[in-house]
C-alpha cells in the first residue's frame, strides 16, 4: 500500500511538525504536576503552560495570557462556554429575549450541549441559509435578532464544507446589540486569522488544539474574551486551597484538576510553528491541494462537488458527492487504497439540512500544512477507479 | 532583602514576572509560605526589593492584577504600604 495519503485533516492534523514529538516526550521525562509544588518537575510543568499561554495569545490577539484555558479538546470548551452564558445571562429566566441562535453550519458539539438545556426553558433557533451566501446568512441572522435573542453561538468555518463564515460582522452586530457571541473556531484556528482585537462581542473562542493548531489529541483551548466565566467543573487548582469554591479569576476558574501537560507541550510547539509559517501560506497550501483535487475531479462529472468560485468563502476543505454512488462506500474503497477522507454526516447534521445533503452525506477532503501534490494525484486516481467500477 | 509580590493565581505571578523580566528586572516565581498563603497555596513573584518601586511601576503601567507586596528580611516578614494602601488589585 505504500503511504499513506492522509486527507482527513479536519479531524485530526496526524502529520506533526517535528518539534511537536520531541515536546511530548520531553515533559514525559521532566514534568510533575503544574502548580502543585516548589520542584523542578512542578515548575517544567508550569513553565510549559504558561509558554503555550503565550504563544496562543499573540497568536490571537489576547491581551493576557490568564484569558487562555486549556481544555480537553473543542467540545469540552464549548461546553464551558455554552454553559457559562446560560448562567451569566440567566438565558432560562429571558423568554424569547434568552432565545439561543446559532449558525445553520453547526457541529453537535454547539447543537447537543443547547439541546440538553431545553428541559430549562433554553430555545435553540438555527439560522438556516445557503451555502457560500453569507449575505443572506447576515440577513436572516439579523431578523432573527429583531426576534429576540440573548447569545449568539457560530462556527467559524463549516466543518462539511469548509464555507467560511463572516464572524467579524457578525460579532460587529452582536456588539451593537449587546448580544454575546461564542464562536466555534475548530475549523479555523490555524488557517485563517483569529483577531480578538476585532471580536468584540466574543466572549468566548473555543478551539481543538489537535487539528490546525497541530497539537495532539486530547487538547483545546478557550479564549475568554472577558473575566465573566461561570465555572463548569470545580476541584483542585493547586491555589486557594482553603476556599471550598473555585477560585474567582482566570484561568484558574475554569480549570479543575491536572492538565493534560506533555498534551500542551506538543501544542505549544504546533502554535510556534504556526506563528512562524503564517496562517495565510497554511491556507494558500490546502487551497493549492484542493485545487488540483477540483481540477482533476472536473474531469468526472459523476462527482457532485460543493465549492465556491475561487475559493470564496471556503478553506482548504472540500466536500464531494455522487450521482448514483454512495459516499460511504467511496471513503472506503479509498481507505482499502491507504487514502483517508471521512465520509458521512461529519457530526453536523444541520449542515446537510442547508444544503440538501441530508440523505447521502459526503465524502470530505481536507488537507493540511503537510499534504503534499501526490497525495491529491492519488486520491484522484482511485475516486477514477471507483466511479468505473461502481 | 527581597520583596513578595503575591499574586492570584500561579498564571498572573508568571506573568508579572516574564514582564518584569522584559524590563530587565530579575524575578522569580515561587509558593508563598503558609503564613502568608491566607486561602491556602498561593504564589508570589519574587524580586530584590531595590527594584521594587520600577516593579510597581510597571505593574501599574500594564495594570497587571496582584494582591500585597511583603519584604523579607532574615526571617521576618513585613507588609509593605504602597501611596497609603495595601493589597491594591
Amino acid at each position: 500500500m505504500g503511504r499513506l495519503a492522509y486527507l482527513d485533516n479536519a479531524a485530526t492534523t496526524m502529520r506533526k511538525p517535528i518539534a511537536v514529538r520531541r515536546a511530548v516526550k520531553k515533559a514525559f521525562r521532566k514534568c510533575g504536576s503544574p502548580g502543585r509544588g516548589g520542584h523542578h518537575p512542578s515548575e517544567n510543568a508550569s513553565e510549559i503552560l504558561f509558554s503555550c499561554r503565550m504563544l496562543a495569545s499573540e497568536l490571537f490577539h489576547v491581551d493576557s495570557p490568564s484569558r487562555i484555558v486549556f481544555t480537553s479538546n473543542a467540545t469540552h470548551a464549548l461546553n464551558i462556554a455554552i454553559n457559562s452564558i446560560i448562567k451569566t445571562e440567566r438565558l432560562a429566566e429571558r423568554g424569547k429575549d434568552g432565545r439561543v441562535l446559532i449558525s445553520g453550519y453547526e457541529h453537535n458539539s454547539v447543537l447537543r450541549p443547547l439541546m440538553a438545556r431545553k428541559s430549562e426553558g433554553i430555545e435553540t433557533v438555527p439560522v438556516m441559509a445557503p451555502l457560500f451566501e453569507p449575505e443572506v446568512f447576515l440577513h436572516k441572522l439579523e431578523q432573527e435578532m429583531d426576534r429576540g435573542a440573548g447569545a449568539v453561538v457560530c462556527t467559524h468555518v463549516s466543518n462539511v464544507f469548509g464555507y467560511i463564515l463572516p464572524i467579524e460582522r457578525i460579532s460587529e452586530m452582536c456588539h451593537r446589540r449587546g448580544i454575546p457571541l461564542i464562536i466555534d473556531a475548530s475549523q479555523s484556528a490555524g488557517c485563517l486569522d483569529i483577531d480578538m482585537r476585532n471580536l468584540k462581542a466574543a466572549r468566548f473562542v473555543c478551539m481543538p488544539g489537535h487539528k490546525g493548531l497541530l497539537g495532539p489529541q486530547g487538547t483545546g483551548i478557550l479564549i475568554c474574551g472577558s473575566d465573566e466565566a461561570a465555572a463548569f467543573m470545580a476541584g483542585g487548582t493547586g491555589a486557594d486551597s482553603l476556599s471550598p469554591e473555585m477560585p474567582d479569576y482566570l484561568p484558574e476558574r475554569l480549570e479543575a484538576g491536572t492538565p493534560n501537560v506533555p498534551g500542551i507541550a506538543g501544542l505549544a510547539e504546533g502554535i510556534r510553528y504556526i506563528l512562524k509559517r503564517g496562517t495565510g501560506d497554511i491556507l494558500e497550501h490546502e487551497r493549492s491541494i484542493t485545487g488540483k483535487i477540483i481540477e482533476g475531479l472536473d474531469m468526472m462529472p459523476r462527482v457532485i462537488k460543493y465549492h465556491g468560485r475561487r475559493f470564496f468563502c471556503q478553506t482548504g476543505v472540500l466536500s464531494v458527492s455522487f450521482r448514483n454512488g454512495d459516499c460511504e462506500e467511496a471513503a472506503q474503497f479509498l481507505a482499502g487504497k491507504g487514502i483517508c477522507v471521512r465520509a458521512g454526516m461529519h457530526c453536523a447534521p444541520l449542515a446537510h439540512k442547508c444544503v440538501g445533503t441530508l440523505a447521502t452525506g459526503t465524502l470530505r477532503i481536507s488537507p493540511s500544512p503537510f499534504t503534499k501534490p501526490w497525495e491529491a494525484e492519488r486520491i484522484l486516481k482511485a475516486l477514477r477507479e471507483w466511479l468505473r467500477e461502481n | 532583602m527581597t520583596c513578595l509580590i503575591t499574586c492570584s493565581g500561579l498564571t498572573n505571578a508568571q506573568y508579572i514576572k516574564r514582564v518584569l523580566e522584559r524590563s530587565l528586572i530579575d524575578a522569580y516565581t515561587c509558593r508563598l509560605p503558609a503564613h502568608l498563603a491566607g486561602g491556602g497555596c498561593g504564589y508570589a513573584v519574587k524580586i530584590k526589593e531595590d527594584k521594587l518601586q520600577q516593579a510597581l511601576q510597571i505593574i501599574r503601567k500594564y495594570n497587571l492584577p496582584y494582591r500585597n507586596i511583603y519584604r523579607l528580611d532574615d526571617g521576618s516578614c513585613e507588609e509593605v504600604v504602597v501611596n497609603g494602601q495595601t493589597g491594591l488589585s
